[in-house]
């Protein structure tokens, strides 16, 4: 009983969420989540795959007060990510963009879904050509021997 | 047993991410991308660190010279162990070496610093809030930056300045430059 107790209360452990503290954030709730959004998809540079909104790096809370002041000036979430490619890189960007560098990347699964698609083809193909096995029909002699056999199993 | 020629796929695949890991692991995670390769300096103007000095704006890096600058603070231990190269390039006529004190504490402390190991800049601006290393594009300090006399940015170094890599890119690159 304890046990199971003990077990149920642990499957009301939640994860912690991490988000990083800002002393000053923006007036407006709407413009604040929106910056917030925005954050989550950029990376922090020094935390490598963590995005800025949850780190609490020197560096993470430089580039958040940058992310708000581009929000309060009017940037949408476009704009910023621009903004911080132009300086950083497609790297920052914790989604990788979709361009001429990274095409391949994100094509990669359809091709190896069709890849699968037709090797699977081909192998049923190949089952459903073979045809069943011939027999060929008992000469005289083995026919003969069979029935000896069938001959002596009877009871 | 026959062999089919694509018997050998499973090997060529293999060997095909043995290639793909052996270039990518063998990166450096830490080197970040280099947009400014090739382009004009980021607009930043910063305040002097030494009062009496003036301070450094992105004008200049745009008088003609061949300039060296190197993103320091005083809290940063990489930046110690690279400064007896920043002190060998500040002995040179050819270019011109600036420094920003980036994200540093009280004046005060990299004042004192620069005062025991030697000043080796031309010109010092702070960059307290780190705007000017966000123009930049940097991911820590320290970072050394190269911009040739036709005001381009041509060479990022991330981390501290090294006999490999004074060797083999700074030095080499100001040669040509300088030339």
């Amino acid at each position: 009983m304890t046990r199971l107790i003990a077990f149920l209360l642990m499957l009301t452990i939640s994860p912690a969420f991490a988000t990083g503290v800002d002393e000053e954030v923006l007036a407006d709730p709407a413009q604040e989540a929106e910056a917030r959004a925005i954050m989550e998809d950029i990376r922090c540079l020094v935390c490598q795959n963590q995005s800025i909104e949850n780190s609490n790096a020197d560096m993470a809370q430089d580039l958040r007060r940058v992310v708000r002041e581009r929000v309060l000036a009017g940037d949408n979430g476009g704009e910023v990510h621009t903004y911080m490619v132009a300086r950083y890189g497609d790297w920052i960007l914790m989604r990788p963009p979709v361009n001429e560098r990274t095409w391949y990347l994100w094509l990669m699964p359809v091709f190896l879904v069709l890849v699968g698609l037709f090797a699977a083809r081909s192998m049923m193909r190949r089952h459903r050509g073979a045809a069943p096995t011939q027999v060929d029909a008992l000469s005289a002699d083995e026919q003969a021997a069979l029935d000896a056999i069938l001959e002596q199993e009877k009871p | 047993m026959k062999v089919k020629p694509y018997y050998i796929a499973p090997a060529v695949v293999f060997l095909a991410i043995i290639g793909f890991f052996y270039v990518g692991l063998g990166l450096n995670p830490k080197e970040t991308a280099f947009p400014l390769y090739g382009k004009p300096p980021p607009q930043f103007d910063l305040q002097p660190l030494h009062e009496d000095q003036p301070g450094l704006s992105t004008a200049d890096l745009l008088r003609g010279d061949v300039v060296v600058l190197n993103f320091f603070a005083s809290w940063c231990a990489p930046c110690l162990a690279e400064h007896p190269h920043l002190m060998t390039l500040g002995e040179r006529d050819d270019i011109k070496l600036y420094g920003i004190d980036y994200r540093d504490d009280p004046r005060e402390k990299p004042i004192a610093w620069l005062n025991r190991d030697g000043n080796p800049f031309d010109l010092i601006g702070v960059d307290p809030a780190a705007r000017a290393g966000m123009e930049w594009g940097l991911a820590g300090v320290p970072e050394t930056f190269v911009i040739n006399r036709q005001g381009k940015v041509v060479l990022r170094i991330q981390g501290p300045l090294n006999v490999p890599t004074m060797n083999n890119q700074l030095l080499p690159l100001l040669e040509e430059l300088t030339q």
